[in-house]
């Protein structure tokens, strides 16, 4: 692993260290709820992570889609780009639900209802999950172009996911960010998200990043594999011998 | 609130954190694959 990611990764840690610490320790807890809100400093960083790697995952689709039959090298990096975001999208989007369902039992007293909120975000994240599995069943030259149009075509329910709040009565809260007048945090609180949004992003490069090269390496390895098949000539390589 | 809310809180900070060092496990896993594939 190079030095910088070394770096990246020590800068990381600190950051998700002091956002554990503001969070549990330092901010007030919300005059309602109590400590359980708290819960929020991690979900709204796991929905802002996903909307970042999925839209990510968008715009390396769409490269791939563009150049998969004139620049290759470029194709590849895309596709394993691709790839790797969608993965961390899928867990920052099921830790995302497993913190909400832990919120909302405490607070609704259910785990789960089914209101426009949580259920697109669940078909979101199946959205994705099938994404993952079609790459890694589907075989032959059209899977990744396959998985490309799926991942265009499912990142259409991400802005549902945003906008739900705003467009249905739902039960999930109204939002806190760009809702109505009189919503939001209150400013005491702000430190708490802005460290733990920071680090989980960090997080998420950091990973991605990782995931990315492992992907592109394997991918790069498969390819000159198959030029090296494509290269071999049974007749040529026995007259070779004969001589 | 009360000591639901607090198992709660502990358990979804848990989650998050154990969730992403099994991904990271994956990911660990990947890399190894690759980097001897590469080879």
């Amino acid at each position: 692993m190079k030095v910088w990611r070394w770096l990246w990764l020590v800068a990381t840690l600190g950051v998700l260290a002091e956002g554990f610490k503001v969070a549990l320790f330092v901010v007030p807890p919300d005059a309602a709820q109590g400590d359980v809100q708290r819960i929020f400093y991690y979900h709204i960083s796991s929905w802002a992570g996903m909307g970042l790697f999925f839209t990510l995952n968008l715009g390396c689709s769409l490269v791939y889609l563009a150049v998969r039959n004139g620049n290759n090298a470029v194709a590849m990096k895309a596709d394993s780009l691709a790839v790797a975001s969608a993965e961390i999208g899928v867990v920052y989007c099921f830790i995302g639900l497993v913190t909400g369902s832990l919120w909302g039992r405490a607070v609704w007293g259910i785990w789960w209802t089914w209101d426009a909120r949580l259920t697109s975000t669940l078909v979101l994240w199946l959205i994705y999950v099938a994404y993952l599995l079609l790459r890694r069943f589907a075989a032959g030259p059209q899977m990744r172009t396959l998985a490309a149009v799926m991942a265009v075509f499912g990142f259409l329910d991400t802005p549902l996911v945003y906008m739900s709040t705003r467009w249905w009565r739902t039960q999930h809260p109204a939002p806190v960010f760009g809702g109505a007048p009189g919503s939001g945090l209150d400013p005491s609180m702000y430190p708490a998200v802005w460290w733990n949004l920071a680090g989980w992003t960090m997080w998420g490069i950091f990973v991605a990043s990782l995931r990315y090269v492992s992907e592109y390496r394997a991918q790069k390895a498969e390819q000159d594999e198959a030029l090296k098949a494509l290269e071999y000539v049974p007749g040529q390589h026995q007259m070779a011998e004969g001589r | 609130m009360g000591d639901m809310g607090h198992r709660h809180l502990v358990i979804a900070y848990a989650a998050t954190i154990v969730i992403h060092l099994v991904y990271l496990g994956y990911v660990a896993v990947k890399w190894r694959a690759a980097k001897t594939l590469a080879k």
